[in-house]
């Protein structure tokens, strides 16, 4: 009973193709492992019970960039880091987004003026949205990700 | 260590000089007898070396040995020195295989060769990087950060 009897007959829903693109791919953003530091554990937090990433849709962590669709930076990036970086993102087929996730993803962090530490992922790869904190709380995180998914609704699913 | 171990100790390295820096006895020696001196003190209980550090001070580098007797629960440091221009240090593996880690890190952050090390190389930087020693003083000396 409910919604579905509400749909007259024939029950046939017609949507624009855009939209339904991009409601697909808001709805099921599986993100690429990328926990580097301490904004890891706040990134475990967010998907386990209490936060539960998983009613976005998005709680489907995939270890291969390969079936990956959004890249959460969590950590702070140093060099040696930053090759790979650029490489795993460069594997994950498009559509793709990245979200930088705390401080020293977005900036450097506290780590300004280190010998090692990239000033920010976005002097590597495009950054879609930020989310600053140190570490920002899971609910921080879920607005980041509500954010992008907003992003994501307004985008052109076709180029 | 008793009184006749450091009798033993001063008539094997007559050159070195016994210090006590902190409460702990310190052996200051020269590179080329260092591992001799390691070799003594883990025949007598000093098995642990628990830190081997370096230091850059203005005229040279010095390495830091900090040794640590499981059984008779003291320290004992040793201390050597090398120079600037020509930064290599015999290594103390053969007798402590905890230091190979430990002096690939050394040679890391200044650059410090080790002779006789079996695989030093670069263990927290990217490897390849020349001259890249950033706990040098003179490291990014213009100022500039990274």
């Amino acid at each position: 009973m409910g919604l579905i009897e509400k749909i007259p007959l024939p029950r046939i829903i017609r949507v624009p193709a855009n939209d339904l693109f991009t409601w697909a791919r808001r709805n099921s953003l599986w993100p690429l492992t990328y926990g580097l530091a301490c904004c890891a554990i706040e990134m475990m937090a967010t998907g386990a019970s209490r936060f539960d990433l998983d009613r976005f849709g998005a709680s489907v962590f995939r270890a291969t960039p390969r079936q990956a669709d959004v890249m959460i930076v969590a950590g702070t990036v140093t060099k040696k880091m930053a090759r790979r970086l650029r490489r795993l993102w460069e594997e994950m087929p498009d559509p793709k987004w990245v979200i930088a996730m705390g401080a020293c993803a977005i900036s450097g962090g506290g780590f300004y003026d280190s010998y090692y530490v990239v000033q920010g992922v976005d002097k590597i790869v495009p950054v879609d949205v930020y989310v600053p904190g140190c570490p920002p709380r899971p609910e921080a995180l879920i607005n980041g990700i509500l954010a992008l998914q907003e992003k994501i609704r307004k985008e052109p699913a076709f180029i | 260590m008793d009184k006749e171990t450091w009798e033993e100790f001063k008539k094997e390295f007559p050159k070195a000089e016994i210090k006590e820096i902190d409460g702990k006895p310190t052996v200051i020696v020269d590179k080329d007898e260092v591992v001799m001196v390691c070799d003594f003190l883990k025949r007598h209980g000093y098995t642990l070396p628990a830190s081997i550090s370096g230091v850059e001070l203005p005229d040279r580098f010095e390495i830091v040995y900090h040794l640590f007797s499981i059984s008779k629960a003291t320290w004992c440091v040793v201390e050597t020195f090398t120079s600037k221009d020509e930064p290599i240090v015999p290594s103390v593996y053969e007798v402590f295989k905890a230091a190979d880690w430990q002096e690939r890190e050394i040679f890391d952050m200044f650059g410090i060769i080790f002779e006789g090390h079996p695989d030093l190389r670069r263990i927290l930087l990217e490897e390849g990087e020349d001259d890249f020693f950033p706990l040098r003083k003179d490291f990014n000396e213009d100022g500039s950060p990274n």
